[in-house]
Order: C-alpha cells, then structure tokens, then sequence
C-alpha cells in the first residue's frame, strides 16, 4: 500500500467532495485547521471526506483507529495519511 | 424490565445496582446516577436561582445534571448548542450554569422525592430569534410511556445515539425513555465510523438521523460488521427511500421514523419499505391532526400544550388515517436536520460592520448547504473568499458549522422583483448560471450611486475567446457588449427593455492576459460602458433602455 499524492491534488480533491465552489485550492492552506475555525468544515463534511477517500483512494478511514480525526487535521495531515494507506484510483 | 415513571425515579423503587449506562467502557449503575444528580442538586440548592443552563457536553455529566436539577426543583435549560456565544447568551437571562457535575464527597441518598417541574428546550424560531419551549416533566412522561406503548420493549443492547441529548429527540430517545425503560444508554456518540463499529458490537437500538443514516452504509462495510443494531429510529427529517430500504437490507424490520418537532414532540411515525404506502405518515395514538386551509398540518395533543399548534409542514391526508407530508410553508428550513432560521441567519449578518444587507437561500445540491447573497457597507476592498471567511466567522458566534453559509455572493443590490419580493428562485440565480449565464470572469472594484467598475481576468481557455480568428482567442464585441449588459443588470437592478445601441466603437482588439477594467455609468435610460486595459482604451459605447414606468 502506498501513493504518491501532493497538497494541491489533496485540497482539489476536498474541494470537489464538498462542493466548495467559491474556494481554490490556493485559499486553503497546508497547515490550516479544515475543522473548528480554519476551513471550517463540520462533522457531516468528515463523513462526506470519510466516503469519497474509500471510493477514491481505497483508504479506510474507520477501523478502530483512534488516529481517524488526526488525519483530518489539515491538509498534510491528510496528505501523509492517503500517501501511507491509499492506492492510486483505477481508471 | 421494569418501567418507572421519570417522576417516580427518586422513590426509591429502582435498586441501586441497575445498570443505567456505559460511559467510556465502563458500567454504570442507578446509584452512581442518582450520586451525582444529587451533589448537583446540593450545589444548586446553596445557590439559589430558578432556571439553570446546563452546558454540560457529556452526556453522563448531562444526565445527572438535568436529574439533579429536577431534584432540586429548578427548570434545566438546554441550550442549542455548546458554542461559548450560545451559553453566554443564554446564561445572562438564567439563573446559573452548570459545565460539570460539582466534585465532593459522597452522599448518601437521603429521602424520596417525587419528580416536577419542567424542562426548558431551546430552537430556532420561525420569525428571526432563537425561542424557548417549555415542556413539563408530565409531558415527556407521557411521550417516553407512548414510545414504550408504540415501540414496545424491544429486545437488543443498550441504546447508542449519533444525535445530541440536548435536543428534543436525543434526549427523549437517548437518555428520558432508556432511563425510565430501565435500559443502559451508551454515552459516547457513534455518528464516526470508528464509534459506530464499537457501538453496534453491542447490537444496540441505534438513535439517529437521516445525515448518519445516509452515510454509515456508504462508510463500512455493513456485510463485516461484529453485529447489526437490534432496532433503529431516525428524527429531525425524512429519511430518503433509498436509504430506508439500504438499510432494511440489515435491520428486519426497517428504520422507524419519527415526525415531529421540539414544540410538538412526536406527532406520528413510519417505517419505509418496498410499498409506496409506507411512505405515509401514522398519526400516534395520543394526537389530533386537522389540516389548515393552506394545508398547514394542525395539531392537538396534551404533549404539544393546551393551545392547537400550526407545524410549518404542509400534509394531505392519504384517505385511510395516514397522511403525507408535503414540504416546509415557511422559512425555517433543515440542513442535516438542524433547524435554521434563515431570517435569524440574515438578521445576524446584518449586525457586521461591513454588511448593508443580506439575503440567505437553501441551496440543492450533492449536500443542501446555504448561500449568501451580501450587499455590502461601503466600497469593497477584500476578495470575495476573504470575505466570505470573515463573515463565516462573524455567525460562527452564534451558528453551529452546518448553518454557516458556503456559498457567497457579494452583489450590489440584492434581486427584488418587480413587486418588492424577495424570491428563493431570484436569490438561487446569482449561484447556478444558467446555460447562457455562467459566472462572468468579473470582480467588482467599486460602487458608486450610479457607476461601478469591475476588474476582468480573461482565461486563454475561456470559451467565448474560441474560434473568432483560430489561434488568436480575442473577445468579441458582441460578447463585451454583452457583458456589460449582464453586469449592469447586476449593479444597477433591471434597468427596463433593451432597445439599443449607441455610439459603439471597438478601437482595438481586448486578448487573454492582459489586464482589463470595465467602467459602467447609468444615465436616464442608457447605461455607458468601456472597456480600459492600463490606460488604453479598448472599446466604449451606449447600451440604451426603455425604463420601466
């Protein structure tokens, strides 16, 4: 398991899952809380997250992992996570 | 099992080893509950004071501080949420606040004591401000023995909520009807995937909400789970068909609905499956319906108060006792079965510095979220997702995150129709460009009374540069021409029939990438435009109206 994925793939592929339109990948950034303050994104957008990244990346987000609401912390967070435990989309 | 009236929990009839809940893995018994609402009690009693927020956010810590209350004869007030600004607010006109349940020794417990009062829930109103409903201790004993009528006692674990205890249905389903069931109630919330798969190990009766239903299926694998739920409720909205039967699929006898809402408590209830008339709508047993003349469904029932009660839904009766449901008559709307009020969303903005007007429509979409239509104080110096950041924050204050608009749009005026209204299709417009309308590469710079000048950033990909002369993409006159007329629309309102143009001169060629103003005047019946890269002039002309009289 394993993928090579960048921030701005990340915050494009956030944006299209939210449908935040008014945003680009450029308004977010690396290090920014996307929960609580920051982006300000709330508990059904992590479950919108949760969803397109097992279609998408084959990642499982759930398990019983406690690290689960880390690994939205913020964009790298996120980046490290899928670069650890997705794979490449088949297409 | 043995029922016990909330009432009548404090009289002593329920043993102190009755298990009464599981917080963070751990059994918790009728004793340790009725400990701690009794040192809140105790607490609450040196203090004084008649009507208590509880801002407790744990749901044990809520338990015995809502009981304690009770116990001492004070009314709880729930609050909407747990937002500082929300407690602040609330906590002003209140007596106390309770965050945690007050530390000390142990007491015995000292005498029996009969249950009253009543309990003070908090919601968005219909008309602009957030309002309280109150409801008496006898009241919800009458809903938790009509769920126990309806529902039975259903076999399974304990009972798991991926919805809050401090609203209406959370409280009644996940904490007063466990409680007065003798059942243990799970305090950790389950609506993330990895709380769910320990929850549902213990095949709970699950507490939830279209929002997790929707999505629990999408998350996990449902055919691995340790086990399923026992039973399932869901409140605060319609469940979609689709997911009714997806999760039928995994519970026998379906997801059972609840209609409702916090003045009215439960008015009926239905389980989805492959019959179209499941969809219906079966009034419980202890109300009354009528329907308005508008369609407005009107109810009468001891748990609901003395007075009938108007519900914003619109019903039809369905001929055999069933009704369906129809859609909302007002502006209170759900979003992920929150309610909000939208004029409480508009009134708020308006109290920004930077804010003249605002307007606030529900947006279909993937995800239903709301959109802001802003008219703003003074000239605009910030980027349009600058702003929207900032006004976010600004209703932060007061707003839970699924409240907070997503979508901005920053206009001069906001789309009246010609009779003074304000319509959802008019202010829906400004977000979904039409075919022929898609979003203008357009900033607007500045506002005068009767001029504005918008910056331009011309894409080499934008389409309507394509094919005039292949190879070198220019936009046409006809599409600045048309523009103009589009954004003048937007700054200025509508300013009558097109009639025609004047004066029009195209003096050199407008490129991608290059910088590029557009400068609008209004006049009686005209509107002037031109088009300025630096200090070139591109093209000017007249574009001409014949005025609404």
């Amino acid at each position: 398991m394993g993928m090579t994925i960048t921030s701005l793939e990340i915050k494009k592929f956030i944006i299209d899952t939210l449908g935040l339109e008014d945003l680009a990948p450029e308004d977010i950034g690396d290090e920014e809380p996307l929960f609580a303050g920051g982006l300000g994104l709330d508990s059904i957008d992590a479950l919108e997250l949760g969803i397109a990244l097992r279609k998408r990346y084959q990642v499982e987000s759930s398990g019983e992992d406690p690290g689960t609401r880390e690994h939205f912390r913020n964009v790298n967070a996120l980046v490290a996570f899928v670069s650890r435990n997705g794979q490449p989309a088949e297409a | 099992m043995t029922f016990c009236p909330l009432a009548d929990l404090f009289l002593g009839t329920r043993t102190g080893r009755h298990p009464v809940a599981l917080r963070r893995g751990e059994l918790r018994t009728w004793e340790d509950l009725r400990e701690g609402a009794q040192r809140v009690a105790l607490r609450v009693l040196a203090e004084g004071g008649e009507r208590w927020v509880l801002g407790c956010e744990e749901t044990w810590e809520f338990a015995a501080g809502l009981l304690g209350l009770l116990l001492a004869g004070r009314t709880p007030v729930l609050p909407p949420n747990f937002l500082p600004g929300t407690l602040e607010r609330l906590r002003k006109d209140a007596d106390g606040l309770l965050e945690a349940l007050p530390a000390g020794p142990r007491h015995p417990f000292v005498e029996p004591v009969r249950l009253g009062g009543q309990l003070e829930f908090w919601t968005s109103g219909t008309t602009g401000e957030p309002k309280a409903v109150i409801k008496s201790l006898t009241q919800l004993d009458a809903e938790v023995a009509l769920l126990q009528q309806v529902f039975g006692d259903p076999a399974g674990g304990p009972v798991a909520g991926t919805v809050p205890h401090h609203h209406i249905y959370g409280c009644l389903f996940r904490l007063l009807w466990p409680l007065a069931a003798g059942r243990v109630f799970l305090c950790e919330p389950c609506g993330e995937p990895a709380t769910f798969l320990q929850a549902v190990a213990a095949s709970p009766i699950l507490i939830s909400s279209p929002a997790h239903l929707s999505r629990l299926p999408r998350l996990l694998d449902f055919a691995e789970l340790p086990a399923l739920p026992s039973m399932v409720f869901s409140s605060g909205g319609p469940l979609a068909r689709a997911d009714a039967l997806e999760w039928r699929r995994w519970v026998k006898e379906g997801v059972k609905e609840i209609y409702g809402s916090t003045e009215s408590g439960g008015i009926a209830w239905r389980a989805q499956d492959e019959d179209p008339a499941s969809g219906l709508w079966t009034p419980l047993p202890d109300a009354s319906i009528t329907l308005d003349p508008d369609g407005a469904l009107r109810l009468q029932c001891f748990r609901a108060g003395a007075e009938p009660l108007r519900m914003e839904d619109a019903a039809e009766w369905a001929g055999d006792g069933r009704f369906r449901l129809l859609g909302r008559l007002d502006r209170t709307i759900k979003l992920e079965e929150k309610r909000v009020s939208l004029p409480e969303v508009e009134a708020f903005l308006e109290t920004h510095p930077k804010v003249a007007r605002a307007a606030v429509v529900l947006l279909e979409g993937r995800r239903p979220v709301l959109g802001a239509a802003v008219v703003l104080e003074g000239p605009v110096q910030d980027a349009p997702a600058v702003l929207g950041a900032l006004l976010r924050r600004h209703l932060a204050q007061r707003f839970e995150p699924v409240a907070l608009p997503r979508r901005w749009r920053f206009v001069a005026s906001l789309p009246y129709n010609e009779r003074g209204k304000l319509t959802p299709g008019a202010l829906r417009s400004l977000f979904t460009p039409g075919p022929d309308q898609d979003a203008l590469p357009a900033r607007l710079l500045r506002r005068e009374a009767e001029g504005a000048v918008f910056a331009l950033d011309l894409d080499p990909g934008l389409e309507v540069l394509q094919g005039h002369f292949p190879g070198d993409p220019l936009l046409p006159g006809v599409i600045q021409v048309d523009w103009a007329v589009r954004l003048g629309r937007e700054v200025f309102g509508d300013p009558g029939t097109f009639t025609g143009l004047e004066n029009l001169k195209f003096l050199e060629p407008i490129r991608p990438g290059e910088p590029l103003e557009l400068t609008l005047e209004r006049e009686p019946g005209r509107i002037r435009f031109r088009f300025d890269s630096g200090a070139r002039r591109k093209s000017s002309g007249t574009i001409r109206f014949q005025e609404i009289p």
